[in-house]
């Protein structure tokens, strides 16, 4: 079954009257964002079931729901008066049997003075052409069409097949157990041989009664058979409650388990973000630790200004200079004092000179003075005129010079004694005169070491901005947020922990079990030795046979199951080679692990089936796809889709280009028929080129889509429509 | 899948062999048609026939329990 053709008419962007028509291989709509390629894939949805997807709500809601708003606005601008539609019909062409099949959707409003009056609902109809060739003949009963819808895209496996690029990550959420056990139904009838185990362990239950009451019956000691059977039933009531105990526990480990695996594609991007955070954090105090260096320096550098006599800086020749004066004024003042020793020791010779001539006061001194006034020498009686030499001789006697005592009135050495404060100027100066020495280097130093602080401050940031763009780019790569980090690795430690605890419990769990069994064994056999007489064979062959039975049933079941998972990872490994193939930085194989409680998760390992770390997102959405494409090829025989369309809506989008050619080529071998709207053409047209020449390649038809208005400028949306081009 | 696809699976259990049900030679000529002496080859027959025809459990379990009763 082939989809040949839709056609729009007012159908959102796609106003007035559109059609695009379809060949087998893999059909391509290419558009930038917000030129319609979303309304194209609402369009296909809506004629199947009767919803669009509504981008505010982030759900596929009914046209009951949307009502108008599916009409395009040019539409309605332009309306009048009266009805006002939107339709949409696809051609379904099954080219084995020829028969072809008209899905239409039309939703209709009426408009009165301006106004949209919405009616409920929308209509569907389905006309059938038995042969491609014949009249379309309208299928009026509402159980064929639906019959007809669920044919063309069976509910079960409607989700493989026509998804949106954003739906991948829920279609196959491998953080929930059961999604692959799911695809494992879809694939295949494992329901069949579940329901046939019911009925084993059924019947096995029935067989073992049935034998323990003949037992019961032909027993020689009912007393102790009673008891006996007492305690056998508590033993088996304990194991069943034992069983459940342990089937929860593996249940536990299992979600242990899967969340740490889940996590453990990101715990490598969450323990980089989380050590460039704890380098940031270094990095923070480092820059602390050197910004209070600095400051202490600076404040220091101004201290040292007194402290470390940086302020004599340049006064070297002050010293010399102030050396130079002061070595005069000692020499001035020694000079001086050298004479005042020499004026001393001549008075105190004219003293002693004196003293030998006459003693002192002899004459007294008022003879004397007689003798100056008379003028005449009253010892020798002769004449002596004033100021003659013998007047003179005689005032000597008087005049005579006594020891000479310092007064205030000495004349002094100079006119201020700062003798001592000179000294000590001189001493500090010379003691200076060294330190000064020091300064240039001190201060060099100093600069220097502020140098080196600033310098390490200017690294640290840098390697700050470094660090900070790594964190950037790694939390822009993995969607994760700082937090998210944290908490990614806080969980895995305890998720860890889980493990290990679920792992204590089960072996626990186990031995209880083992010895219980071996009591519930025990008391069977003492039960059996207290038969008389015999139990008659074909009860035990029943017993035997039917427990056998139970057996083979639950090991069927188990092999059935793995067989298809062993398909199922062959047909994924297939589809992901087959994608990655193209791509160097792609690598490993799928391997779908059982999981404790029976379910199975997928995980990339190398080639010795050691799980690989740290895949890349575009790596495990192809991982989903390859399981996507798996469930749905493995169902055929020969691997691929025939009778089904793959309609997707920018699948391309979640991965990066480098895989977009490697998906075409798959998706063209996989699927007889696919349509899938893309931007990555759009955009490169070395890629467009590509995808329309590349051999391996089987190309369908091609169409660009461009909206008459762009989307920034749809304030105004009443002229907005699409055109459709087609490329070959 | 039919009766004869789920029959085949069954039969490629090694307990069979293993619990003298079946030789080995004769496991590959079995159909599921085929009248059969071997009372978990009968049953397991009765098992599919109800699981495939919609039988309920009960009445599959019946009709089990009247086979082994013969």
């Amino acid at each position: 079954m082939i989809i040949e053709k839709i056609e729009l008419e007012n159908f959102m962007c796609y106003a007035d009257k559109s059609s695009m028509e379809f060949t087998e291989g893999i059909n391509v709509i290419i558009g930038d964002n917000g030129y319609g390629k979303s309304k194209l894939y609402d369009a296909f949805y809506w004629v199947m079931y009767d919803q669009v997807f509504v981008p505010e709500k982030k759900e596929f809601q009914n046209t009951k729901a949307v009502k108008s708003k599916i009409i395009s606005d040019k539409a309605k601008a332009n309306a009048k008066d009266g009805k006002i539609s939107t339709s949409v019909s696809i051609t379904f062409h099954n080219l084995e049997k020829d028969n072809v099949y008209i899905l239409e959707r039309k939703y209709i409003a009426n408009i009165k003075d301006g106004k949209i009056l919405e009616t409920n609902d929308s209509e569907f109809t389905i006309m059938k052409k038995d042969l491609s060739y014949l009249n379309a003949k309208m299928v009026n009963d509402e159980n064929e069409k639906r019959r007809i819808v669920t044919t063309i895209l069976p509910p079960q496996i409607k989700d493989y097949l026509w998804f949106q690029g954003e739906q991948v990550e829920s279609i196959i959420d491998f953080n929930k157990q059961d999604t692959l056990t799911k695809a494992i139904n879809v694939l295949s009838s494992i329901t069949r041989y579940d329901e046939l185990k019911d009925i084993a362990v059924a019947a096995a239950k029935s067989g073992n009664t049935e034998y323990d009451r003949e037992v019961k019956r032909l027993s020689k000691d009912t007393g102790k058979s009673e008891q006996l059977e007492a305690e056998k039933n508590r033993l088996e009531n304990l194991i069943q409650v034992l069983l459940i105990d342990e089937t929860e526990a593996k249940e536990n480990l299992s979600r242990a388990e899967e969340r740490c695996e889940a996590l453990l594609s990101k715990i490598s991007d969450a323990t980089k973000v989380n050590e460039f955070q704890q380098r940031k954090k270094n990095i923070l105090e480092q820059l602390k630790e050197y910004n209070e260096s600095l400051n202490e320096e600076q404040t220091s550098f101004h201290r040292k200004m007194f402290r470390n006599k940086w302020v004599l800086k340049g006064t070297e020749s002050l010293h010399t200079e102030f050396s130079n004066r002061y070595l005069t004024f000692e020499n001035f003042k020694l000079k001086k004092a050298a004479e005042i020793r020499a004026k001393e020791a001549a008075e105190d010779a004219i003293a002693k000179k004196l003293q030998t001539r006459l003693p002192l006061d002899v004459p007294e001194p008022i003879y004397v003075q007689r003798m100056l006034d008379e003028q005449k020498c009253l010892v020798c009686d002769r004449e002596a005129k004033k100021d003659s030499d013998a007047w003179n001789k005689i005032k000597e006697l008087i005049d005579r010079p006594d020891k000479k005592v310092k007064t205030a009135n000495d004349e002094p050495i100079s006119k201020q004694n700062f003798s001592d404060d000179f000294k000590r100027l001189y001493q500090n100066g010379l003691a200076l005169t060294h330190r000064i020495e020091e300064i240039d280097s001190d201060i060099k130093d100093t600069l220097k070491k502020i140098n080196n602080i600033n310098t390490k401050i200017r690294e640290a940031n840098k390697e700050m901005k470094k660090v900070e763009d790594d964190i950037q780019k790694v939390l822009s790569d993995t969607s994760q947020t700082v937090e998210s980090a944290e908490n990614i690795i806080a969980e895995y430690s305890i998720q860890n922990k889980y493990v290990k605890d679920f792992i204590d419990k089960l072996n626990k769990l186990t031995q209880q079990l083992e010895y219980n069994k071996n009591n519930l064994k025990s008391v069977k056999e003492q039960l059996k030795d207290l038969v008389t007489g015999e139990i008659p064979r074909w009860l035990i062959e029943k017993r035997d046979v039917l427990n056998d039975f139970e057996t083979i049933a639950g090991t069927t079941r188990e092999r059935v199951f793995n067989n298809l998972i062993s398909q199922l990872e062959k047909e994924a490994n297939c589809h992901y080679e087959a994608m990655t193939s193209g791509n160097k930085s792609a690598r490993g194989s799928i391997k779908l692990r059982r999981l404790p409680n029976g379910n199975y998760m997928p995980e990339i390992t190398d080639n010795n089936g050691v799980p690989l770390l740290g895949s890349n997102t575009s790596n495990l959405i192809l991982v989903k796809l390859s399981a996507i494409m798996a469930i749905i090829s493995a169902k055929s025989n020969d691997g691929i889709v025939s009778f089904y369309t793959l309609i997707t809506d920018a699948p391309t989008s979640v991965f990066g280009e480098d895989y977009t050619i490697g998906f075409c080529k798959t998706i063209s071998k996989v699927y007889r028929q696919s349509i899938i709207m893309s931007k990555e053409f759009y955009k490169n047209q070395g890629l467009r080129t590509e995808l329309m020449t590349n051999s391996e390649i089987k190309i369908g038809k091609v169409f660009m889509i461009t909206p008459s208005i762009p989307e920034s400028e749809r304030d105004n949306r009443n002229n907005l429509s699409t055109k459709i081009e087609a490329l070959n | 899948m039919t009766k004869e696809n789920i029959f085949k699976t069954y039969l490629e259990d090694p307990l069979l062999i293993e619990k003298n049900y079946i030789s080995k030679e004769k496991i590959d000529k079995v159909k599921f048609i085929d009248q059969t002496t071997v009372k978990l080859i009968g049953v397991i027959k009765l098992a599919i026939n109800g699981s495939v025809d919609g039988e309920s459990e009960g009445v599959t379990s019946r009709k089990i329990n009247q086979y082994l009763n013969k």
